[in-house]
């Protein structure tokens, strides 16, 4: 309370000096986005960033928006409290963004979010986020940040009831990312096994920035030990991944769910490289929740959009301030063709672009968000609208899409599937 | 301090121990230095486990208040979990917390640090007791988590535990690493403080200590080579340069020494030889005054045999002596019987002759008398002749008793062939009975001249008794100065052999002298040598 009360303070002393047309000039409008572009979670905030600025690429190409091209400036936060804010205040302050966007990641935004509402007065708001955490959903923020996704409640709700009604799971237990991110992910569970009558088995954590290398015995045994049937998880790649492998390669094959934020792809990427190395699969019985659809499934016009910019736009340059912080200056990205992450962004590019189009030439931070604050789309089967939604009550009105998509691997398959019939994400059923 | 050590045994034999003198110092010095810092050292430990302990439940305390501050309007609100956890992280990374936790009313943990999972009953492991009040608002308990190690855990209660409790765990651990890492940079400070305290101690004590080596080194030259011409060339205002000054003067004045000894030796060899000379001459003498001595005992020896012979045989003559004088009066004895029978003769011739007339009517008569006298005369005979031979026993004194003697046996004789012839007269008387008075009468006169003789005689034999007499007791006295004599000659055989004993004692005695008289030449040699071997 404190804490606010002094925010509060300090948002009024230094307010004046930002501005609601920040970050607008005649011809461009600039972003800022403070992420991971380099660490172990360099995926996480390169994947993103790489879908935006395709879009954005295909937008400026096209004369930008009302004559405006975006430009993006992004700051390295290595997926860390503490340069997130750094990151934020000089967005904020020194670059006068018109918009913080494409954050990555909850312990992350937890502190970026006080450091932000210092600038609502001046009307400063996040749009886009890698993350389906809470408090960037709720009072105080829910009026400075517009979230895309839906929300880790959700996916994880999805995967418990996934995981009990389908697959038939008992003892659900949990996994999680020793942070802000993963209690987001148990709060979740313990909130859809709560009202189902059920309780949390077990759940074990892991720390934040562990290696696919690290050893994770101890997670495993104490998960097997209390008998789990399946294992709702909450983390980054790297851990999940070492989890997964390490389960595995102990003979256990219960169901292993990840949500969104894991990086999907390159956490596969990671399972099937060891499998190539070690001749075993290791790969059985893994759900992921996605909040875009699967980036292979073309059927959504999104997808479809998004795959040909991207084959369109595949050498784009990188935004100055990333060879600045994240040097030596890699000349090509250093991502993946197509991931949930590039298509994740793209479509935050693609909601932002749009609703500045509805803005108009007339552009000022106010503008935009009392748009945006009831702006309804569906972006090439991507549906979605801001504003509270009596049909799905746990939306939050800041958040504009309420989808969540189960996603499995099937052996031998070179990437995520989406799930149509649920049995067939079990490969080795009844292990 | 030990690079001293390898060399540091004199050939005097004596091992330089643990470094020397230096090195002493220096262990002595860096020994109490140790002890200083390790006592501060522990104090300083001590008093900062004390302080960091109530700096780190502090600490704990500020955490935990100001996340109970925090998740109570979460809590409230029913807000997402990851609000607080985001609170809790904001703390986990200070230094010493090694957990953070924070429970609902129903123990239900809402958020921790801990991974791989929460510890299996830490949530109910220290519970707040009792109300909340104005001064009691937070508790403290170590507790020992699992893999963890102790912690200091420190409660608050949401809104007075209605809405649960915030755990904040320091690790005592990192008390006593922090500890440690004092005590380790103050080791190390001390370390250095030790290096440099013995390194210059080492120099210090090493000058210190150079004099008294160099002093030891020409103390040796001295002992080992008599070398008396070093100098000391120490030249320090303390107490070392006293003692080298000291030093110095001692080794000038021991160089006079050698060339005063060398004098005296010289007058020591020559009284030696001298008194060498004496006790051989002594000696000699004595061996000399030894053989006489020897002689003159053997003489002694001889002299008291002879005197022991001597008082022997003058007890055998005293005994005759008393023989004699017993013959002698015996003698006297028969002479008197003789004399007093002759008288009786006598009275009886003139019976005889007085009676002449009766003698031819009592012839008869007169012939058993006559025969009377024949028995008596043959007795005197015995007698004469008894006492002839003890007259040639008394020897030259006795020669004219002998004569006496024989002249008594012939008188005796001739009295017996008187009576024989008396006898045969008588036959012949009754015829010449007138023949006979005058034949008696002669007799008579005859028979008075042999009392006379006898007379003569016994007076004789008396003179004789009593030169026995006095030959007795010259016998006598003669035995007595034997005897006297020959104690005399005991006691100066006595005397010879304490001499002769005094004798050996004084060559024994010379015997040591010599022996004393040869050590002295020895000593006198050997102080010349080592007179000899110093160089001055």
């Amino acid at each position: 309370m404190t804490r606010l009360v002094l925010i509060a303070a300090m948002a009024a002393a230094v307010g004046a000096r930002a501005d609601d047309t920040d970050g607008i000039s005649a011809n461009e409008i600039l972003l800022g986005s403070p992420a991971a572009y380099r660490g172990q979670a360099a995926g996480l905030g390169t994947e993103q960033l790489v879908g935006s600025l395709v879009y954005f690429e295909h937008i400026n190409r096209h004369g930008g928006v009302h004559g405006r091209k975006i430009r993006v400036t992004a700051y390295d936060d290595d997926y860390n409290p503490k340069p997130s804010v750094t990151a934020t205040l000089r967005l904020l302050e020194k670059d006068k963004v018109f918009a913080l966007f494409d954050s990555v990641g909850t312990p992350t935004i937890v502190e970026l979010l006080p450091a932000l509402k210092r600038f609502e007065s001046a009307g400063a708001f996040l749009f886009g986020n890698f993350t389906g955490a809470q408090p960037q959903r709720e009072p105080p923020y829910d009026k400075i940040v517009f979230n895309v996704r839906a929300s880790y409640r959700q996916e994880v709700a999805t995967a418990v009831d996934f995981f009990v009604d389908k697959l038939g799971c008992t003892n659900v237990c949990g996994y999680w990312q020793n942070d802000a991110y993963g209690w987001s992910g148990r709060d979740g569970a313990l909130r859809r096994l709560k009202a189902r009558g059920m309780q949390l088995v077990k759940d074990t954590t892991y720390e934040r920035g562990s290696l696919f290398d690290a050893d994770y015995s101890k997670q495993v045994s104490a998960l097997k030990a209390a008998s789990c049937s399946c294992v709702v998880m909450v983390g980054a790649y790297q851990g999940c991944g070492g989890m997964i492998r390490q389960a595995r390669e102990s003979g256990w094959y219960v169901p292993m769910h990840n949500v969104s934020f894991v990086g999907a792809t390159q956490m596969l990427k990671l399972l099937k490289e060891h499998e190539q190395k070690t001749h075993k699969v290791i790969t059985d019985n893994l759900v992921n929740t996605q909040v875009v659809p699967n980036f292979t499934d073309t059927s959504y016009g999104i997808v479809k959009e998004y795959r040909d910019l991207r084959g369109r736009y595949s050498s784009i340059p990188l935004p100055d301030s990333y060879k600045e912080c994240c040097g030596p200056k890699p000349e090509t990205w250093n991502v993946a063709d197509y991931s949930f992450g590039q298509l994740e962004g793209f479509i935050n590019a693609k909601l932002f672009v749009e609703i500045l189009q509805k803005v108009g030439r007339d552009l000022s931070r106010e503008k935009f968000k009392t748009l945006a604050g009831t702006y309804a789309a569906d972006l090439g089967g991507f549906k979605g609208k801001y504003g509270l939604d009596p049909a799905s009550p746990e939306k939050p009105a800041n958040q504009f899409a309420n989808q969540v998509y189960v996603t499995y691997v099937k052996p031998g398959a070179p990437e995520w599937l989406t799930a149509v019939d649920w049995g067939q994400v079990l490969s080795r059923a009844g292990k | 301090m030990s690079s001293s050590a390898p060399q540091a045994t004199s050939r005097t034999g004596v091992k330089v121990r643990y470094g020397g003198l230096r090195g002493r110092i220096v262990a002595l010095l860096l020994g109490g230095l140790t002890v200083l810092l390790v006592v501060i050292s522990l104090l300083a430990a001590r008093a900062l486990r004390e302080a960091l302990t109530k700096e780190f439940i502090s600490k704990g305390e500020a955490i935990a208040l100001s996340l109970a501050n925090a998740a109570e309007g979460y809590i409230v609100e029913g807000r997402d979990a990851s609000t607080i956890q985001g609170f809790v992280d904001r703390f986990r990374d200070i230094a010493g917390v090694g957990y953070v936790f924070v429970v609902d009313q129903d123990n239900f943990v809402l958020s921790h640090t801990f991974q791989p999972e929460f510890p299996q009953g830490l949530e109910r492991a220290h519970p707040f007791q009792g109300e909340v009040t104005q001064e009691r608002y937070t508790d403290v308990a170590t507790l020992d988590v699992a893999e963890r190690g102790a912690h200091l855990d420190i409660v608050v209660p949401i809104q007075q535990r209605r809405l649960g409790e915030v755990h904040v765990g320091m690790k005592t651990a990192d008390i006593q690493a922090l500890v440690g890492r004092a005590v380790g940079s103050m080791t190390a400070v001390a370390l250095v403080v030790f290096i440099a305290a013995a390194a210059v101690s080492l120099v210090l004590v090493g000058r210190l200590v150079k004099p008294v080596r160099q002093l030891t080194t020409i103390a040796q030259r001295i002992v080992e080579q008599g070398d008396l011409t070093q100098e000391v060339a120490v030249t320090s205002s303390d107490e070392i340069g006293l003692l080298a000054a000291s030093f110095g003067a001692l080794v000038s004045k021991l160089r006079t020494i050698p060339a005063t000894l060398k004098t005296a030796v010289g007058q020591l060899a020559e009284v030696v030889h001298a008194i060498s000379a004496m006790t051989e001459e002594q000696g000699a003498t004595l061996s000399q005054q030894a053989a006489a001595l020897q002689q003159t005992g053997a003489v002694a020896k001889e002299i008291q045999e002879t005197s022991k012979l001597a008082a022997t045989k003058a007890a055998s003559v005293s005994e005759v002596a008393v023989r004699a004088q017993n013959i002698g009066q015996a003698g006297q004895r028969s002479l008197d019987e003789t004399l007093a029978g002759l008288d009786e003769i006598q009275r009886h011739v003139q019976k005889v002759v007085d009676r002449s007339g009766e003698l031819s009517e009592r012839t008869g008569q007169v012939a058993e008398i006559t025969e009377a006298v024949k028995d008596l005369a043959d007795q005197s005979k015995v007698l004469a002749l008894n006492a002839a031979i003890e007259a040639t026993k008394a020897g030259e004194h006795g020669k004219g008793f002998a004569v006496v003697a024989r002249e008594i046996r012939a008188l005796a004789t001739q009295s017996i062939e008187s009576t024989v012839r008396v006898r045969e007269i008588l036959g012949e008387v009754e015829g010449a009975i007138r023949s006979s008075v005058e034949s008696s009468r002669e007799g008579r006169e005859r028979v008075r001249g042999s009392v006379d003789q006898v007379r003569s005689g016994s007076e004789k034999v008396r003179q004789l008794a009593s030169a026995v007499d006095e030959s007795a007791a010259a016998a006598k006295q003669i035995a007595a100065a034997v005897a006297q004599q020959n104690a005399g000659v005991t006691q100066i055989f006595s005397a010879l052999v304490d001499l002769n004993r005094m004798m050996a004692e004084s060559v024994k005695a010379l015997g040591r002298t010599s022996e004393a008289s040869k050590d002295l030449k020895r000593v006198a040699n050997s102080v010349s040598e080592l007179v000899s071997s110093f160089r001055v």
